[in-house]
């Protein structure tokens, strides 16, 4: 394939459908959905019975074909929690460039424009520009190729990850490369010029991380509080993420290649002297991440993995007299994932993640590896009108971990209600013992229209 | 929140509301005669179309076909006549005359559509000439003369079923009425003028859908009267004894009146009609409102028996001050049940009960607060003698002593109370959704009897209408339509419950066989036969008389179908095959069937009252529970405030399901109702324990001793005064009502019990919060895999010589080769139907496209909103050795996922189809099974032919849930009508019908498939539209990671 004619293809197919050659744009025809969905919850804390989040979310959605090959999409969020337990006061969104920023409703609520996008689609050629989510890899609940969208952390990663990837004001183009003599290919190209990086919660919020090496140069939660403020990208262009992947299907096997370099959404961290003394600056850096990913079908199991490579990313440190630093290492990952049936119509899920920093000294805040597992089984009844699901996460051989049993109901084809309780254990500095006693239970309802 | 204000601000409050006394109550008074005044404006609607929303299209086109065909609902008279020769006597007939001419003269008859053997014409003639001419028209007098008429009538099929009964023994008279609103007096006329028929040997019935209507409208005219009344007798019975004082009866009447005038002023200010279930809406609502007097009364009493020299000012507003709170939290609560209701409920009538309830609910609390101190205060009642001793009475002391047994063995009480609501869901599961109209009506009443007689002997009193409307005038004299017509009464003939179908072309097809005696073909086959047969009828008989069946200018025609059901249930099936029957055969280019008539209005409204009753409940349960999570703040109280009203509510499933008491409009409500009334007396006895543990530090026992005394006296009285007074609703004459009223009752009561055990044993248990906690993870995680692996352990519960010498593989081999076109781009409707029959409907569209060696398919769903967008993509391999491969593409995770190919027994997306059903659109893995020949049956036709397959394995069995299937395949052109398949034990498992099947573009496609399920009682079906061979399919969009882009 030759890249350079591609291009000149593409660009005479976006031109051919603006110009309504092949295609003609009639506004009158349009085909125009609009679908609002909605989600009620309560949870409550399950040491005392307190409720700390009454949260109501509205998310409307428009999306209309303007003709067979464009189409529109633009939603948007409204949460308002009465509660404002969560994260009280106003959530941090320090992190969020300024066109990507939420619009916050006193302590109590945010707007948030989700996606905006438009899509050009033919054949072969597929096109869309604006505000939107792109997810890479085989991975649920973990993410090790999904590296494009940072993610909000209100709810630590107990929101579905849906909900809580932040979309990006992006550019993704994907081409299916003609032929199959070697399977099919398509090639895709990311450009995101937007630096958002993760939203991370305020002290005081029930979900503030409290592990030292989720703590980002801040000191550890019983110590003194510095004031502290996160170092914005001005510069868009510098500061944005470029990326291309090759997506395949090779004898049965689903093959992904990918690179990406973008702002790492997970701060480091520096102390700088202010008028009012220390304060600590929250920064970000580039990285890059190279990765394959392959899952395929053997009878009753589906296998799937992913593997990356992130070339001297940087991490937060500590000078053995106790300063901030920055060191880098290169950094590995493996996940492994199985998927089969077992006994009794139950759906079985099983993930092993293994990450390693292979310079890692003993000033970086983080240890050397870590060793993730999940298991998710599933099991629905009445119809598949009631779904019991059990998700268990764990770290340092199952020490550390949350369980959160699940069971929802759905009412009417658009309306669900849910009950779940979310329960953490292991030692403060786990990546999930952080929040022993913040276990909660949440009923929640809800739907679309 | 104002929930917080403190004492002081109540104090003031309160103070304030005393001293105005006099201008509260001129205000409250001026403001109920404000809403009162409205009550000259209100309008009964007793009919139950009015249960579904007046523009919904069974409504509309119902009125259409009354319009055009002028249709209205009839009195009916039989005439039943015992002997051997039945009606067709001498006096049989005389009585059928007389009784003829007897309903012409009621003046709310309309004289011109009085239809009876008496009144009607046969058909008969020979090549030369046609005759039209009455049945007879001197009543005979001999018994000769009258086997003459009998001969006359069953010469023809006609008049059977419809005119007179198959066995002769009795006669119709169908009357249609100028006024509907005066139906019930009409009928009592009709009644009256009849009955002198009436000897030993003969008997007269009078029923119909008119006089159904008017006897539901007088019943409701007089439920009116009398329930609101008795219910109000019965709760001041109840107060006056409980409190032994006149004076005590003055304030709660203040609030009734006020409550019910207001709730029912205002709806009648709005112009909403007063249904046959508003009937139970004042009682409901005087039973509730007076529940914040009996709480205000009773510690008024109480505060003056213990302090009596306290100014009567003072004792009420410190009575107020103390009650205030629990009296907002249960009207909170109680208005959200009613609210939830309102929201879900698709059905006016229902929808509107909610929403006025919930006013009624709020004008009761507006005026215990703020109308009731200060008549209270003008009234300054003495102390009652009942509360002079200061120790509780012998209920309140039984119940304190009940109370406190659940607080010292709790986890005894909640077992007991687990068992009960796991025996309650038991029964709960065999509750079904279901009306019978006669059933409105008591046993042994005059009209009920007639119903049952017209339903036994005639053709029945439901009429499904089928409204053809052709595109020009004239557009019906066209003889391959009248064909189609007579085609589609034979289809509707042979469908459960209905005994005759009726059409013009009945009556072509008798002019056809007059003039054509020896012709084999019962309808003509050209169009000037049927143009030139109208005009003939017309100019021989009385032109009106086809006015029923087709217009005047022959663009529209009349399909009426008689069923005989007695359950709304039973007419679902001819309903829905109807409907497909006209989607997918009947309609065509110029000429269109729409469904009509009172059954389609009746399935479409169960329909609707399905959906709603459980959303309803999800709604009231979810409200009161959010509204009492957060006033009490807490989401643990929440939770103990809902759990003793659902055990409750289970145990009147429980009752429901044990005795087939359906779920229908009136009793659909109280489920929902009971939650907010219910819930009630949870929240009273958790305010208690909750104030006694935070204020005063006491165990739960320590309270219960202290303050349960006093709350059971004053919940007690409420629990009484809700449950006698909803018994009200039994002495009603309309059963439903009845049943509503004791179901509703039965909640009430056991929803105290329930409260007044189920919160102090939680309540116990949970003092020591820190135990709970410990064991919390461990039980949570244990709790959730029993749950999985306990649930899953429990829910196992024609042919000639050639086609002769074909073998079962060789038929399997022709089935696959069947032509299924290279591309196909389609929609589907997928209808789910579990055990109560209530759909739920999919919309997707699926394409398919073959090529080498590979069959590629996507299922992408459109609708509803919460599956839009998940995709299903398979690629079947031809080569036998290759493995196919599947992936699932869910909106929410944004990636496609491959999922393993073992899963190909499973069901596909919670349908009754398997994931192999799908991709191999009936046909049959060659190597998956082996076939034999199996004999025909005798009721096969002798296209069919029958072969049977055993998967290959076990294994493979095990893989598909399948132990053996038996399909039913077309000859002509290789298509199974039917598959039967037996599960891996053996056991019939479900069973695959092919529908309309039809030649597209040279590929012969099904237009439905319905599967159902006898393992468990469930149905889905498949119907496909806007079928496209040919479509310009790219293989490009047939891969995973095109699944995210959807299908364009």
């Amino acid at each position: 394939m030759h890249p350079v004619r591609s291009v000149s293809c593409n660009a005479a197919f976006i031109a051919s459908i603006a110009l309504g050659a092949n295609s003609p744009i009639d506004a009158a025809n349009a085909d125009s959905v609009i679908g609002v969905d909605y989600d009620f919850r309560v949870s409550a804390a399950l040491d005392d019975g307190d409720i700390n989040q009454a949260q109501a979310t509205i998310s409307p959605e428009w999306r209309a074909d303007v003709t067979t090959r464009m189409s529109l999409t633009v939603s948007a969020r409204l949460r308002g929690d009465i509660e404002d337990d969560l994260d009280p006061g106003q959530p941090n969104v320090a992190g969020y460039a300024g066109p990507s920023r939420p619009l916050l409703l006193d302590d109590y609520g945010a707007l948030e424009l989700r996606d905006a996008h438009l899509t050009l689609s033919s054949g072969d050629i597929f096109l869309r520009v604006g505000k939107q989510q792109i997810v890479w890899g085989e991975l649920e609940g973990f993410k090790l190729l999904d590296i494009v969208n940072p993610q909000s952390f209100r709810e630590f990663i107990l929101e579905d990850f849906g909900d809580s990837r932040i979309g990006l004001w992006s550019v993704n183009a994907e081409y299916m490369i003609p032929g199959d003599a070697f399977g099919s290919w398509s090639a895709q190209l990311v450009w995101t010029p937007d630096p958002t990086v993760h939203e991370i919660p305020n002290p005081g919020a029930t979900f503030e991380f409290q592990a030292p090496r989720f703590r980002f140069g801040d000191a550890p939660n019983d110590g003194p509080l510095l004031p502290f403020r996160t170092e914005r990208r001005t510069d868009v262009l510098a500061a944005s993420g470029i990326g291309g992947r090759l997506v395949g299907l090779v004898d049965g096997w689903d093959l992904s290649l990918q690179a990406y370099s973008g702002i790492d959404p997970e701060p480091l961290a520096r102390l700088e002297a202010s008028p009012a003394g220390a304060e600590l600056v929250r920064f970000n850096r580039r990285r890059t991440l190279l990765g394959v990913s392959a899952a395929r079908t053997f009878g009753d199991v589906t296998f799937r993995g992913e593997m990356g490579l992130q070339p001297k990313r940087r991490f937060p440190a500590r000078t053995s007299d106790g300063q901030l630093a920055v060191a880098s290492s290169d950094q590995f990952s493996a996940a492994f994932v199985a998927d089969f049936n077992a006994p009794g119509d139950i759906f079985v899920s099983i993930q092993f993640l293994y990450d390693r920093l292979l310079d890692w000294s003993d000033s970086i805040v983080r240890p050397r590896e870590d060793f993730l597992t999940s298991l998710y089984l599933r099991r629905n009844f009445a119809n598949e009108r009631l779904q019991a699901t059990l998700r268990w996460y764990a770290s340092e051989g199952g020490a550390d971990g949350v369980i959160r049993p699940k069971l929802s109901f759905e009412i009417t084809d658009n309306s669900t209600v849910e009950l779940n309780a979310d329960i953490f254990y292991g030692n403060g500095d786990g990546i999930f013992g952080q929040f022993d006693g913040e276990d909660r239970v949440v009923l929640a309802f809800r739907g679309a229209f | 929140m104002a929930l917080t204000l403190d004492d002081g601000f109540a104090e003031r409050v309160f103070s304030a509301v005393v001293r105005l006394r006099i201008w509260t109550l001129l205000l409250g008074m001026m403001l109920m005669a404000a809403a009162g005044a409205g009550l000259v404006r209100l309008n009964k609607d007793p009919s139950t179309d009015s249960l579904i929303p007046p523009d919904h299209s069974s409504v509309t086109t119902r009125d259409y076909a009354e319009e055009v065909f002028g249709l209205r609902d009839p009195i009916v008279v039989a005439l039943i006549a015992e002997g051997a020769n039945g009606i067709f006597t001498p006096t049989g007939l005389a009585a059928l005359k007389s009784a003829q001419q007897s309903m012409e003269a009621l003046p709310n008859v309309r004289r011109d559509r009085v239809v009876s053997i008496a009144s009607e014409s046969r058909i008969y003639g020979d090549e030369l000439a046609l005759k039209i001419e009455p049945y007879f028209e001197a009543t005979p007098t001999t018994q000769a003369e009258s086997d003459a008429v009998r001969k006359a009538v069953f010469s023809s099929d006609l008049p059977s079923g419809v005119l007179v009964s198959a066995d002769g023994s009795g006669a119709l008279i169908i009357a249609e009425l100028h006024d509907q609103s005066a139906a019930d007096a009409t009928y009592r006329e009709a009644m009256a003028r009849l009955a002198p028929l009436e000897d030993a040997t003969l008997k007269v019935h009078v029923a119909g859908q008119g006089a159904v209507s008017g006897y539901l409208s007088g019943l409701i005219d007089r439920d009116s009267r009398r329930l609101p009344l008795l219910a109000v007798t019965i709760i001041f019975g109840l107060i006056y004894l409980a409190f032994r004082s006149t004076a005590a009866l003055v304030a709660p009447l203040i609030v009734i009146a006020a409550t019910v005038v207001g709730a029912i002023g205002t709806m009648a200010w709005l112009g909403i009609s007063y249904f046959v279930i508003t009937s139970a809406l004042p009682v409901i609502l005087i039973a509730i409102a007076v529940a914040d007097s009996i709480h205000i009364l009773t510690g008024y009493y109480a505060r003056r028996a213990d302090a009596p020299e306290t100014p009567v000012d003072a004792v009420i507003i410190e009575t107020l001050c103390d009650l205030w709170r629990p009296l907002t939290l249960t009207t909170f609560t109680t208005m959200a049940g009613c609210i939830g209701i309102g929201v879900a409920s698709s059905m006016p009538p229902i929808g509107y009960f909610g929403w006025f309830a919930a006013l009624g609910v709020l004008i009761a609390w507006a005026c215990s607060l703020f109308i009731l101190p200060g008549v209270l205060s003008l009234l300054a009642p003495r102390p009652s003698p009942l509360f002079a001793t200061g120790r509780p009475g012998p209920f309140s002391g039984a119940l304190t002593g009940l109370a406190l047994a659940a607080a010292r063995a709790p986890v005894v009480f909640l077992a007991v109370s687990l068992i009960g609501a796991g025996v309650g869901a038991y029964y709960t599961a065999k509750v079904e959704v279901d009306r019978s109209q006669i059933e409105n009506f008591r046993r042994g009443l005059a009209i009920r009897d007639a119903d049952e007689v017209l339903n036994a002997r005639f053709a029945g009193t439901s009429y499904l209408d089928v409204v053809v409307e052709t595109s020009e005038p004239s557009g019906l004299l066209d003889a391959r339509r009248i064909s189609k017509l007579r085609e589609l009464q034979d289809y509707a003939e042979g469908l459960p419950f209905v005994t005759k179908a009726r059409s013009i072309a009945d009556i072509i097809g008798e002019i056809h066989s007059a003039l054509h005696p020896d012709t084999e073909s019962g309808l003509p086959k050209n169009d000037d036969a049927v143009a030139q047969y109208l005009l003939l009828y017309e100019s021989s008989g009385d032109p009106a008389e086809l006015e029923d069946e087709i217009d005047y200018a022959y663009e529209r025609a009349l399909v009426r179908i008689y069923l005989n059901a007695r359950y709304t249930s039973e007419e679902a099936s001819a309903v829905e095959s109807l409907g497909a029957y006209l989607e997918q055969t009947f309609n065509e280019p110029g000429m269109t069937g729409a469904l009509s008539g009172r059954v389609n209005v009746d399935y479409h409204w169960m329909d609707r009252l399905e959906k709603s009753h459980r959303v309803s409940i999800a709604v009231s349960a979810f409200l009161v529970f959010a509204a009492a999570s957060l006033l009490f703040r807490s989401f643990v109280f929440g939770l103990l405030s809902l759990a003793p009203v659902a055990g409750a509510i289970l145990s009147v499933y429980a009752v429901m399901g044990a005795n087939g008491i359906f779920i229908e409009p009136a009793t659909s409500m109280f489920a929902a109702i009971s939650i907010g009334v219910g819930v009630d007396f949870a929240i009273h006895f958790i305010d208690r324990l909750q104030h006694a543990e935070r204020k005063d530090g006491l165990t739960a026992q320590e309270a219960i001793s202290t303050y349960f005394p006093a709350a059971t006296r004053a919940t007690f009285l409420n629990a009484a005064t809700l449950g006698l007074g909803f018994s009200a609703l039994m002495v009603s004459e309309l059963p439903p009502l009845f049943k509503f009223g004791l179901l509703i009752a039965i909640a009430a009561t056991a929803s105290y019990f329930a409260g007044l055990v189920v919160t102090t044993a939680v309540f116990a248990l949970i003092r020591d919060r820190r135990a709970v906690r410990r064991a919390a993870p461990q039980a949570t995680a244990v709790g959730a895999l029993i749950c999985i692996v306990g649930v899953t352990a429990s829910d196992r519960a024609h042919a000639d010589e050639a086609l002769d010498a074909l073998t079962g593989d060789q038929i399997a081999r022709l089935i696959n080769a069947r032509n299924e076109g290279e591309a196909v781009d389609r929609h589907i409707t997928m209808e789910l139907a579990n055990r109560s029959g209530r759909p739920r409907i999919r919309e997707a569209r699926a394409l398919r496209l073959r090529g080498d060696g590979v069959k590629k398919s996507i299922i992408v769903f459109t609708a509803p909103k919460s599956l839009r967008d998940t995709a299903f993509l398979t690629h079947d391999q031809e080569d036998a050795d290759a493995s196919d491969r599947r992936w699932l593409y869910l909106p929410a995770s944004q990636r496609p996922k491959q999922i393993p190919s073992s899963d190909r027994g499973d069901y596909f997306l919670g349908t009754d189809f398997s994931y192999e059903d799908i991709a191999n659109e009936l046909k049959f893995d060659l190597d998956d099974y082996t076939f034999r020949r199996v004999p025909r049956t005798l009721d096969d036709a002798d296209e069919l032919v029958r072969i049977e397959a055993i998967p290959e394995s076990a294994e493979t069995a095990r893989e598909l849930g399948y132990g053996r299937l038996e399909a039913v395949v077309d000859t002509q052109n290789w298509m199974p009508v039917q598959i039967i398949f037996d599960d891996v034990d053996g056991r019939l498992l479900k069973t695959v019908d092919v529908r309309f099947v039809e030649e597209i573009d040279g590929v012969w496609t099904p237009g439905r498939l319905e599967v159902r399920r006898h393992d468990v009682e469930r149905s889905t079906v498949f119907t496909y539209s806007n079928i496209v061979y040919g479509a310009p399919l790219d293989d490009s969009a047939f891969t995973p990671q095109a699944l995210r882009r959807g299908v364009r």
